[in-house]
């Protein structure tokens, strides 16, 4: 048998060591061993002869680990282990506290700034600041911008989705259920672009079809069983 | 009564470090010459009566520069150590006596 094997076999019977204590063991089982071999090389053993009656000269290492470990106190162990995992909770709960934070955050945000941050129209686009807001079950969907293309019959519509409680969640996937009125009076899906997290989520929809001079924008939504339709108003005046 | 083979171990160390510190290979070493071989225990056997006697206080343990440059941990025997030899020193005297005085009393014995 090997040193280094023999040493494994010892620590692995001390189950209540931690990695420190069985780091110390190891160190001073392999200090032994050498000091054992080396005297046995002055006294003309070959090296590699020395090293296996050193280790062979130590006896049983499962029952030498079994021993130590009885020396060890299995109250220390636990309170450690207890206190890895009372931090490791604290952590998740800190973790947990700071995302509830910023959630609610995100949440005021969208009632009184949705577009802090955010760019500034498209290219072609003129923007107009509006304020409609509707409820759909607990959820609030703000409508806070309108970005009129000029010289051609588009919009863009942005909006935002929070929850009425300030402390609750936003609900995802509203884009999916948002349609907008085109001039034929049909309802239909818009592509676009957003972002956001629990606390709020934000949405713009794309290339929606206007017609010069028309006065408002229709926008409908339906999930969950909620329904919501939002007219938005539109002025053409921005564009002039 | 009892078990006098833990209590040979931990006494004959604490005798060996009442001389002088001294670390695991020496001790065992020494503890073979001075009994004649009568004490010839495997050498691993020795780390968990250290570390029993360490965990009690009857020994403290340190760190020092082996003549190979290499770390070596050496014993030494406290004042509470020296008060348990001396204690045990004691009662196995009693225990010899006690032992001896049986035997003497045999008529098989002579």
């Amino acid at each position: 048998m090997e040193r280094e094997e023999f040493c494994r076999r010892v620590i692995w019977q001390m189950k209540r060591a931690t990695l420190r204590e069985q780091d110390w063991v190891k160190a001073e089982l392999m200090g032994h061993l050498e000091d054992h071999a080396d005297a046995l090389e002055q006294a003309g053993y070959d090296p590699e002869e020395a090293r296996s009656r050193a280790v062979a000269a130590m006896g049983e290492p499962e029952e030498i680990g079994r021993a130590l470990n009885a020396q060890l106190s299995v109250f220390w162990l636990l309170l450690s282990r207890i206190s890895t995992v009372c931090i490791m909770l604290l952590c998740l709960g800190l973790v947990g506290s700071l995302s509830a934070g910023y959630r609610v955050f995100q949440n005021v945000q969208a009632r009184f700034d949705p577009g802090s941050g955010f760019h500034g129209p498209g290219e072609g686009y003129v923007r107009q600041e509006v304020d409609v807001r509707g409820a759909a079950g607990s959820d609030i969907l703000r409508v806070y911008w309108v970005d009129l293309a000029e010289g051609k019959a588009l919009a863009e519509v942005h909006f935002c989705i929070y929850d009425e409680n300030p402390f609750g969640r936003a609900a995802n996937g509203t884009e999916n259920s948002i349609r907008a009125q085109a001039p034929d009076g049909t309802w239909n899906r818009y592509g676009g672009g957003g972002q956001g997290s629990d606390g709020a989520w934000y949405w713009r929809l794309s290339d929606i079809p206007v017609e010069p001079g028309q006065t408002s924008l229709a926008l409908r939504y339906d999930r969950f069983g909620e329904h919501l339709t939002l007219k938005i108003p539109l002025n053409w005046e921005v564009t002039e | 009564m009892k078990k006098k083979t833990i209590d040979h171990t931990e006494l004959l160390v604490l005798t060996l470090l009442a001389g002088e510190d001294m670390y695991g290979y020496q001790i065992i070493t020494e503890l073979a010459r001075r009994s004649d071989h009568t004490f010839d225990m495997k050498e691993g056997t020795l780390y968990p009566v250290l570390h029993g006697l360490w965990k009690d206080g009857q020994v403290e343990a340190y760190e020092a520069e082996a003549p190979t440059g290499r770390k070596r941990k050496y014993y030494h025997l406290t004042k509470k150590g020296r008060e348990a030899l001396k204690a045990e020193t004691e009662e196995w005297k009693s225990y010899v006596h006690g032992v001896n005085a049986v035997l003497s009393a045999c008529p098989a014995l002579g």
